[in-house]
């Protein structure tokens, strides 16, 4: 094994001129499927003292004197009323911006970058506050209404992968930050375990834990003998990408993934995994099916 | 090696080729690289076969081409076993007239000969092959083959010889070795001439003194002691009165000293054959006179040695008798009786007179004017390389070349199949 400086392939953030155009697009879309599913839900109802702005489906560990019961003897599901106040809930969204994250053709902190700013985006829709963490409890950015969206393109454009300190370090750190109904995990997750993301569940606070891994890493190519570099150490490892080894690997891989996904069922969290060249559509529309 | 010459050692640049295809592939060859952030994974699955055996594998394929590169430059190259070229043949051509023994400069200790055969054996050794070897000729001395780097003796070199035929020797890899340029063109022969000044010296003798030539004015200086004939006569055996009368009347008239015992500066020794006279009385002569005698055999001259048979009889079976013969420095007689010369007198005195004063040496110390005169610059120019003769071996070395040419082609053709099969 040898060490050396790693040339990561996309290092870098870069929206695209249509990102703009198809982030509108997803948030009229997301909209649009919420009011299919919720019926006339942003009808503006007094009471309560509160403004009363929708429903939203009950999350585990919820009080259930929000629960409205009529809507539950209607349509067989729990929601809960949304009031302005609970609106302005926060979101908390953790990126990983370590070296890894620089792998992939198009990279995946290009895709996990663009993920946050369609849910900073969704979040602001939904009068939510949102943060985003990428080196510990202070928010790299926030965002409270719609010209946040552009504070977080750019702050994310002058990211750079780099480092080995990706969300199993931010994780201690994020334990700080108080309330929080969503929070959002976008990275590898390939240098920490599970229980390092899901002691941060709260009650009333839904956990999402995006997983973005490189079309190389879902499902490497059978190139032969290939020396595999770490992206964060630079330790490297001469192995044979043959059928029987990819077989192998690809195993290994889904018993992780398995293994997330029944922690993260076991704490009511949600693990979906992606592979970078997903469109972030995909991943955001995902998100907000289970969201709600 | 001790055992192989190559005909174009210029090509052995070729020899690196092979590695260098070798190199070429193995840098090419690298696994591809991939940056991953599952290396966790991959670190338990089992090593890539090229990492478990080293790096220093290659395909058949360009091993392959390396040999037939290697077997290409080889015959590029062509190797010969030793030997298999015959050595050229080198002579040395050197020049023993007086001028060479001259000093080379008025203070130098060297000889004109010492400075022009250091110079050529100089040459020789940067020319000449460790198994070649050197033919030394010179006129009036037998040829003498040695080894490279050896060098006649001192009495083979000393110069009391005559300038060589030079157009005789104007052959590939022939050196004349002087003091000046011989005159007419020299077309392959090398030159290695001393040049030299002039060298102010006694150039003839005049009686008991020398003529001294120096600056272009002559004249004359008495000599230490007088220049000496020596008589060699067997005990008992004198030489015959009319002869022995005629050695002393010449040896007045020029001032020489007549001898019986070593002198110091002898011009020529007149040696009587030991006896005993035949009884035979044999009657000959030449120049105008004639006389009969009696005479000791001359043993018959050596081959290679110089030597003139200067008067001859035949004997009364017919066979030839030499009676007196004569080479530089020295004369030789048979004759134990000799009677009164018939005809002219003088005929007979001047036949004789002649035979002493042409076989007389000049002293060490006397060297005609023409030897003295300056002999022009120093001068280096190296033969025409002679060509090889080679053997039965050597004329294998073209057959060498193509089998292992085509050897190479046959190895890069299967090279060439294996790599499109790859």
């Amino acid at each position: 094994m040898r060490r050396r400086a790693v040339e990561l392939p996309s290092p870098r953030v870069a929206f695209a001129p249509s990102f703009r155009a198809r982030l509108g697009r997803l948030l009229a879309l997301s909209a649009s499927r919420r009011e299919r599913s919720e019926g006339a839900g942003r009808a503006r109802l007094a009471g309560g003292g509160a403004e009363f702005l929708g429903y939203r489906p009950y999350r585990y560990g919820e009080d259930l004197r929000a629960l409205d019961w009529n809507l539950l003897a209607r349509l067989g599901r729990p929601y809960v009323r949304v009031s302005a106040r609970e609106a302005s809930e926060r979101w908390v969204v953790a990126l990983d911006a370590s070296a890894s994250m620089g792998v992939g053709r198009p990279g995946k902190l290009q895709l996990a970058a663009e993920v946050a700013v369609a849910l900073c985006a969704l979040g602001v829709r939904e009068r939510a506050t949102v943060t985003l963490h990428v080196h510990g409890a202070e928010p790299l950015c926030v965002g409270r209404r719609a010209p946040a969206v552009e504070a977080w393109m750019q702050a994310l454009t002058r990211l750079e992968a780099g480092g080995a300190q990706g969300l199993g370090t931010l994780a201690p750190a994020l334990a700080r930050v108080r309330g929080g109904g969503r929070w959002f995990f976008l990275g590898d997750l390939l240098d920490c375990e599970p229980e390092q993301l899901l002691r941060l569940s709260r009650p009333g606070r839904e956990l999402l834990l995006v997983r973005v891994l490189a079309r190389d890493e879902m499902s490497p190519a059978p190139l032969g003998a290939v020396r595999w570099i770490d992206a964060e150490s630079g330790t490297a490892l001469a192995r044979e990408a043959s059928a029987d080894t990819l077989g192998r690997y690809e195993r290994l891989l889904a018993e992780r993934l398995a293994r997330w996904d029944a922690a993260a069922l076991r704490a009511r969290a949600l693990h979906a995994c992606w592979t970078s060249d997903t469109p972030f559509e995909t991943l955001a529309l995902s998100l907000c099916a289970r969201m709600g | 090696m001790a055992w192989l010459d190559l005909a174009r050692p210029a090509a052995a640049w070729a020899l690196l080729l092979g590695p260098a295809l070798l190199l070429l592939v193995r840098v090419l060859a690298r696994p591809p690289e991939a940056v991953t952030g599952t290396l966790a994974l991959w670190r338990a699955l089992p090593e890539a076969r090229a990492g478990r055996a080293g790096h220093a594998r290659f395909p058949l394929w360009a091993l392959l081409a390396a040999l037939a590169l290697t077997l290409g430059a080889l015959a590029w190259l062509g190797p010969r076993p030793r030997g298999a070229r015959a050595p050229r043949a080198w002579s040395v051509v050197v020049d023993r007239s007086p001028s060479l023994g001259l000093a080379y400069a008025p203070a130098a200790p060297e000889t004109r000969l010492a400075r022009a055969l250091a110079a050529a054996e100089a040459w020789l050794a940067g020319t000449l092959e460790p198994d070649e070897t050197v033919r030394w000729v010179s006129p009036g001395r037998a040829p003498l083959v040695l080894a490279r780097g050896a060098r006649p003796p001192e009495e083979w070199l000393a110069c009391d010889g005559a300038e060589p035929d030079w157009d005789v020797f104007d052959a590939p890899g022939t050196l004349w070795v002087t003091d000046r340029e011989p005159p007419g063109a020299r077309r392959a022969a090398g030159l290695f001439a001393s040049g030299g000044p002039a060298v102010p010296g006694a150039i003839a003798l005049e009686g008991a003194a020398s003529v001294w030539w120096e600056e272009g004015r002559l004249a004359l200086r008495a000599r230490p002691v007088p220049p000496a004939v020596r008589v060699l006569e067997p005990a008992g055996e004198p030489l015959p009165e009319v002869l022995a009368r005629l050695l002393g009347a010449w040896c007045d008239a020029r001032g020489f000293a007549l001898v019986r015992a070593p002198a110091p500066d002898e011009l020529l020794e007149l040696a009587l054959a030991p006896g005993p006279a035949a009884a035979e009385s044999l009657r000959f002569g030449r120049d105008g006179w004639r006389a009969t005698g009696r005479a000791a055999a001359l043993a018959p001259l050596a081959a290679g040695s110089a030597g003139e048979d200067w008067l001859q009889a035949v004997a009364a079976d017919g066979t030839p008798r030499v009676l007196v013969r004569a080479r530089t420095g020295r004369v030789d007689v048979a004759l134990h009786e000799l009677g009164t010369p018939e005809g002219d007198p003088a005929a007979f005195a001047l036949s004789w007179t002649r035979l002493l004063e042409g076989s007389c040496r000049l002293p060490a110390d006397v060297v005609p004017l023409a030897e003295r005169a300056a002999a022009g610059e120093e001068r280096h120019l190296a033969p025409a390389l002679p060509a090889r003769h080679p053997d039965a071996r050597a004329a294998l070395g073209p057959a060498l070349d193509a089998g292992l040419a085509l050897a190479a082609g046959l190895v890069a053709a299967l090279a060439f199949l294996l790599r499109a099969r790859a």
